[in-house]
């Protein structure tokens, strides 16, 4: 489920998540992406507040399967209200969707972060977590 | 601690100290608390560099400023905390005098031992309160302390973060780790001889004040804070153990302007800082000393995958000072480097120097430099987040101390720590 790696150099890190934008379907982005970039992607843009073990919640749910889960289907975890309505699966183009801009996807959430505008590292960042299972 | 009713203030500050910036019963410089860590579910190094406190990533900060309240969304959490500091001392030459009722020289002590109330009291109001026992001063007194009351909101126009602190050391509710309460040196020895001269910012009253500002820090990156500090009673601070030190005539005005970003690989701040003071004896009357600090400060830090963290703290502080009817200016300037790996090895780089052109002339310049390990505090460390340790060796060389270059490296000074947290 989770490969052991070593970290990017720091500048090698940089170069990856500063890509040129790329035009692709998020499905197509998971299996275009490299997911050990995506597993050093996620830890700088979400490891503060999600974890990838299973049961494991932060500020914010664990990551752990979520590709193809319900929206706020962690029974012990409190999701917003806005969260809650959401009502949808997280597939690839709705992750993708989603950490494009989060307050797009749910205006009245509680996740503090602004969103990942570099197609690249979304890219590289579902195909990690798509791993995750 | 500090100056005892019935000194002539103008007079100790000649002859002692102007500030015992690291005297051995000042306020502790220590912090790393795990009730953060449980309150929020997330490990020590999301908001620590290196996985210890008190260093804050950009993480950290934004949880500061937010009054100390995110949580994991359950209920039960105990903002209780407890640290236990010890350290071993040795300088180049041995102390004569002796520190009281230790050695000349390598001493073993048990510099801190402390709790906390440390989180989220109710919604949005957050504390840090720190007790401090010191087997050094055989006493237990007070530490750091500030309440917080912190809402993200929209007010003219603007969205952020909007709060209100009331504390008792000017600067220990900024987050940036640039300013005196918490910069590098993070601990350092209370037995080794150290500069004797510093700005009104650097602990001159810490401890004996209380303090509200309010702060807004801007989604645009722009922090601001605005407010008083006025002396707490001789009771109050009796009842806390705590030497009331100088009475500040009136008030003292407190003010912070500041750049802050947070672009997730990295983040920075630049800013600017004020206080100014007029201190006397507290059994007189009439006007006293003054002091008046202006400062600048900023900070970078490149986090990327966490794996190799880079940062760069720094402040000048330039004070303006009427001591005894002498006017004479001092400035301090302290920048530090580190880097840790895995979040778990670290290394720091500081240089520090203090100009001071009042007849005492008690100049300072030297390096510091610090290796770590911190083996716990990452989420899939053992017993995370109860455990938590860093092991530390600190040197620090002196080219000049209080204004003497011929032998100012008797004062170097090795100190290994252990330093834990729970």
């Amino acid at each position: 489920m989770i490969k052991p790696r070593g970290g990017l150099p720091p500048l090698l890190l940089a170069f990856a998540l500063s890509s040129p934008l790329m035009t692709m379907s998020a499905a197509h982005a998971v299996e275009s992406g490299d997911a050990n970039v995506g597993h050093d992607v996620f830890d700088q843009e979400c490891s503060d507040c999600h974890s990838i073990k299973p049961g494991k919640n932060k500020k914010g749910p664990s990551l752990f399967g979520v590709v193809g889960r319900n929206s706020a289907s962690i029974a012990d975890f409190q999701y917003s209200d806005g969260m809650r309505a959401l009502n949808t699966v997280w597939s690839a183009d709705k992750i993708d969707e989603y950490i494009t801009k989060p307050k797009g996807v749910v205006p009245t959430g509680k996740m503090k972060y602004d969103g990942l505008p570099d197609a690249k590292a979304r890219a590289n960042l579902l195909a990690f977590l798509a791993t995750l299972k | 601690m500090y100056l005892r009713s019935g000194k002539n203030f103008s007079s100790y500050i000649r002859s002692t100290l102007i500030v015992l910036v690291f005297s051995a019963t000042g306020m502790s410089e220590a912090l790393a608390l795990p009730s953060f860590a449980r309150q929020t579910g997330e490990a020590c190094d999301a908001c620590h560099v290196g996985a210890y406190g008190p260093q804050l990533t950009a993480h950290g900060m934004k949880f500061k400023l937010g009054g100390y309240t995110e949580s994991d969304g359950k209920d039960g959490h105990i903002p209780l905390a407890a640290m236990l500091i010890e350290n071993y001392t040795h300088t180049a030459k041995d102390q004569d005098p002796p520190p009281e009722d230790l050695s000349k020289n390598n001493n073993l002590a048990l510099q801190e031992l402390s709790g906390f109330v440390a989180g989220k009291l109710y919604d949005g109001f957050g504390a840090f309160a720190q007790v401090t026992y010191s087997d050094i001063d055989k006493a237990t007194a007070l530490d750091n302390t500030e309440l917080r009351y912190a809402t993200e909101t929209t007010l003219l126009g603007q969205e952020g973060t909007f709060g209100v602190t009331v504390n008792n050391n000017p600067a220990m509710q900024d987050p940036f780790n640039t300013l005196p309460a918490w910069r590098f040196p993070y601990t350092s020895s209370d037995l080794a001889p150290g500069p004797e001269a510093g700005p009104l910012l650097d602990d001159m009253i810490a401890g004996t004040v209380m303090g509200v500002t309010a702060y807004a820090q801007l989604n645009n990156g722009v922090y601001a804070e605005l407010g008083n500090y006025s002396s707490l009673s001789n009771n109050f601070l009796g009842t806390v153990n705590v030497d009331p030190g100088p009475e500040v005539n009136g008030l003292a005005p407190y003010w912070r302007v500041a750049y802050f970003k947070d672009k997730r690989a990295y983040s920075y701040s630049v800013g600017v800082v004020g206080m100014s003071a007029e201190l006397r004896d507290r059994n007189a009357s009439g006007a006293g000393d003054k002091f008046a600090d202006y400062g600048i400060d900023g900070h970078y830090q490149f986090l990327g995958n966490r794996m190799n963290i880079f940062s760069v703290n720094g402040s000048y502080l330039h004070e303006a000072r009427t001591v005894a009817d002498e006017k004479s200016n001092l400035d301090q300037l302290n920048i530090a480097g580190s880097y840790y790996y895995d979040k778990s090895y670290g290394g720091t780089v500081r240089y520090f120097s203090t100009a001071d052109d009042s007849s005492a002339k008690l100049d300072t310049t030297g390096l510091m430099l610090q290796a770590d390990w911190s083996p716990f505090g990452k989420e899939s460390s053992w017993q995370a987040p109860l455990a938590n340790l860093r092991l530390g060796l600190q040197y620090t060389e002196y080219n000049k101390l209080n204004g003497v270059s011929s032998n100012a490296s008797d004062a170097n000074t090795l100190m290994a720590f252990a330093w834990a947290s729970l």
